[in-house]
């Protein structure tokens, strides 16, 4: 059978494989491919599927499967990944290392518009079944200012503002907003609000994961880009090293409620120091050795986390910045994302720089 | 009449010629190259073997990407037959085919299309050229002089490595310590010793692997300023006694690594397929690591060392997943890569097999327990030498060759198991030796005069 763009491809390939050796590790054409490929796979997928209202209820499990078919898609990808770009290690220059970088993002960031789509597509289905009318008679308590005022005075909903409830897009509105924990159920009902029997499913379902942006962002896309990308530029022992030092030390943080977020804080502003220390001294050290290539790697792992860590804990101590009156189009968290992102571009070239020097240099 | 040709340049015209008969022409061509460096002293036939070199290239290219024609085909024919040519041209100067700017054989630098006709010997230009001044009467002088002229002209100034008292010291207890060392451009050193002398741990630290704990190391060549390792180290090539494991096709691999040294597009096809010819894995290329055994396991390596292009070259055991043919073609392609004259190599090697390592290397460095023994030129052991040393087998009894060897002033007789070394006053020569032995009735099976071989400097050491 004769693949589709196959002659393209193979063309692409051999051009990258003596002109651009970073692209050609990367295979992003043939996984741009693929990902084409599975995305109208997907949408077939989504197609076929049957819908209803109670559907709703799968829709977790639909993300989630897609997203498992999407790490399935990836993982010869990263194999490949883990077994010829250390050969970056020394030869690449700096520059190539932020570009490496981005490439890695892409890929992880275009396979989560799988089950995105999948879920995107079931609920533009599962809205159209829902009238406006109804819609509306189930919202129109919740928009008005004693319903909020009722809102508020529950603790969960403490500190959430009006407009969270009153901003609501036509689609998300009636999924994703009248679909809320049971209290709001409660609530309802103690207003005296009687929800349409077939609107009812979705203030029953349960709360849905992948609606968590930045869960999804930091775990699905910039975690394994980023341990993907510090396989490369360091030995599998350092790596370990790292991860199992910083998970523990998340875990113990988790674990230990009654530590004082000073404290909790602390720990990571430690560790981020000590990693930039010893990435700004890793060509002086007179040894290289796993304890440092950690700390480096420790320092690199947190920096895209770095403004939200440090928002954190300047509000902790009372500090306010200016622009935190902006509200970045209701998505503050996002902005300060975005910025770590932006950082860790920045400075991806000078982590590898010192990577290098560490690396060459005799122990 | 012909000049006298030496040994080596008959034996490399007879492989070029098999090479032909082969159909490897690519090959043929780039130890053309090889032997009208060494042995030609006219520059220009030197000149038309490179351009020819490159328009063999470039015909074979074509004929894989866009395939055989009778036109292309005949290209070929006439490129062979330049080949041979030049061959002839060298091995009888006298002859008529001595390259004038008018010579046929020069017409090849003017392109393969102005070679459709048959080459045609100009033998009024020929005779014309054999009285001229420029014309040298021997071959040996030709030689010498377009070695010297070479040297004047491409030769670095400067070492790629000096090192000087360097020391290492493990906790183990083992000590490395008072190395001299000093590697140059076309210059080929040999690193032998007993299995645990510390070969590997210096040319780890030479590489840049293993830091030292003594002495200094430096790399005028590669970086004059300092010790930026990070830039040294991509100048190094290394290869491991025991290489890691790689992945994909070989030939991809190749591709990739001289991409990553910035060479790209045609000039990195050229260069893969140049290297993928030369050390005889063109029939390996879509071969994958566990496809191939650990002599073309050891030969990748080799090409991935060159294709980036190093100016340091730096073997670590190569000969020992090796078989005795391919030894031979492994080394001598060693000995050209250290001659190239584009990149003229230093090479540091490590081996066991001494004798193949001493047929190409110029100088030798014996290690023994972390010392050196011996460094230097071959032909200074030999010229130091306070007893002449031969290596021979025979079914004969130690005593029974003592009693044999007793009127030549026989010094001492070690049997190492396989082989018997025998020490004899410096004035008594091989000849003599085996005279005696053969005189006797004594069987001998294989005799070796070891007097300017570092193999003697083996005599009761690792036991």
């Amino acid at each position: 059978m004769r693949v589709p763009l196959f002659g393209i491809l193979r063309r692409l390939d051999r051009q990258w494989l003596l002109n651009h050796p970073v692209l050609w590790i990367m295979r992003l054409h043939w996984m741009v491919y693929l990902w084409l490929l599975g995305l109208g796979l997907i949408c077939l997928v989504a197609a076929v599927l049957p819908v209803s209202l109670q559907t709703v209820t799968l829709l977790n499990t639909y993300f989630w499967a897609a997203l498992a078919l999407a790490g399935l898609a990836v993982s010869p990808w990263v194999y490949f990944q883990a077994r010829f770009a250390p050969q970056l290690r020394l030869n690449s220059q700096a520059r190539t290392a932020a570009y490496q970088l981005a490439g890695y993002l892409f890929i992880f960031g275009i396979y989560l518009v799988w089950p995105y789509t999948l879920v995107g597509i079931k609920e533009a289905q599962i809205s159209n079944m829902v009238s406006e009318r109804e819609l509306q008679k189930a919202l129109h308590s919740l928009t008005s200012d004693t319903a909020i005022q009722q809102l508020e005075s529950i603790p969960i909903f403490k500190g959430v503002r009006a407009s969270t409830f009153a901003t609501f897009d036509p689609v998300t509105a009636k999924i994703t907003r009248i679909t809320v924990p049971p209290e709001l159920v409660e609530l309802l009902a103690i207003k005296g609000i009687e929800p349409d029997p077939s609107v009812l499913p979705f203030l029953l379902s349960d709360y849905r994961q992948y609606k968590w942006p930045w869960v999804v962002l930091g775990t699905i896309i910039l975690l394994p880009a980023l341990i993907l990308r510090l396989f490369q530029t360091t030995d599998v022992k350092s790596l370990l090293a790292t991860l199992f030092f910083g998970i523990a030390v998340y875990i113990a943080l988790l674990v230990s409620n009654d530590l004082r977020d000073t404290v909790k804080f602390g720990i990571v502003l430690l560790l981020f120091s000590v990693g930039g220390y010893a990435a700004f001294y890793a060509s002086r050290l007179r040894r290289k050795n796993f304890l440092f290539t950690m700390g480096i790697n420790i320092f690199y792992l947190l920096l895209a986390w770095a403004p939200l860590l440090l928002r954190t804990l300047a509000k902790f101590y009372g500090y306010s910045f200016a622009w935190e009156n902006f509200d970045f189009g209701g998505s503050r968290l996002a902005a300060y994302f975005l910025l770590g992102i932006v950082l860790l571009f920045v400075l991806t070239p000078w982590v590898h720089r010192r990577y290098q020097a560490l690396l060459a240099k005799p122990s | 009449m012909g000049v006298a040709l030496p040994s080596p340049a008959i034996d490399l015209a007879e492989e070029i010629r098999s090479l032909i008969q082969g159909d490897d022409l690519p090959r043929a061509a780039k130890r053309l190259l090889d032997y009208v460096r060494q042995f030609s002293g006219q520059r220009e036939i030197v000149n038309s073997a490179i351009v020819l070199t490159g328009q063999l290239r470039s015909l074979q290219r074509d004929i894989r990407r866009i395939g055989d024609t009778p036109d292309r085909h005949s290209q070929l024919s006439v490129l062979t037959h330049r080949i041979l040519e030049i061959l002839d041209e060298i091995e009888d100067p006298t002859e008529s085919r001595t390259l004038s700017p008018e010579s046929p054989l020069l017409r090849v630098v003017s392109g393969v299309s102005k070679l459709a006709s048959p080459p045609q010997v100009d033998k009024h230009a020929s005779a014309e050229e054999a009285t001229s001044e420029q014309r040298l009467t021997s071959f040996e002088q030709a030689r010498e002089k377009f070695k010297k002229e070479r040297k004047k002209a491409v030769r670095p100034p400067t070492a790629a490595l000096e090192a000087s008292s360097l020391q290492k010291t493990y906790r183990g207890g083992f000590t490395l310590s008072g190395i001299d060392l000093t590697l140059r451009p076309e210059e080929i050193t040999g690193l032998v010793g007993v299995n645990g002398s510390g070969k590997s741990t210096l040319l780890r630290i030479l590489a840049g692997e293993l830091a030292h704990d003594g002495g200094d190391l430096a790399y005028p060549l590669l970086c004059p300023d300092s010790l930026d390792w990070v830039r040294i180290r991509s100048q190094i090539a290394f290869v491991p006694q025991r290489p890691p494991r790689w992945y994909g096709i070989l030939e991809e691999n190749l591709y990739l690594h001289a991409a990553l040294r910035q060479l790209t597009g045609r000039a990195n096809e050229d260069e893969v397929e140049f290297i993928l010819h030369r050390l005889g894995l063109e029939t390996y290329r879509k071969a994958r690591w566990d496809e191939i055994s650990g002599g073309f396991q050891m030969r990748f390596e080799l090409a991935k060392a060159l294709v980036g292009r190093p100016r340091l070259l730096i073997l670590d055991e190569p000969l020992a997943p090796l078989d005795i043919n391919t030894q031979q073609v492994f080394l001598q392609d060693l000995r050209d890569i250290a001659n190239s004259s584009s990149n003229p190599l230093p090479i540091i090697l490590s081996s066991q097999h001494i004798y193949e390592v001493e047929a190409i290397a110029d100088s030798i460095l014996f290690l023994d327990d972390g010392e050196v023994v011996f460094s230097g030129a071959l032909e200074k052991l030999y010229r130091e030498r306070q007893e002449s040393i031969y290596e021979l087998t025979s079914p004969a009894e130690k005593t029974k060759l003592l009693e044999q060897l007793e009127p030549l002033g026989v010094i001492d007789i070690e049997h190492t198991g396989l082989t018997y070394i025998v020490s004899v006053p410096p004035e008594i020569t091989g000849r003599k030796v085996l005279d005696c032995l053969l005189k006797a009735e004594i069987e001998v099976g294989y005799f070796r005069d070891i007097s300017g071989s570092s193999r003697k400097l083996f005599k009761g050491r690792g036991e």
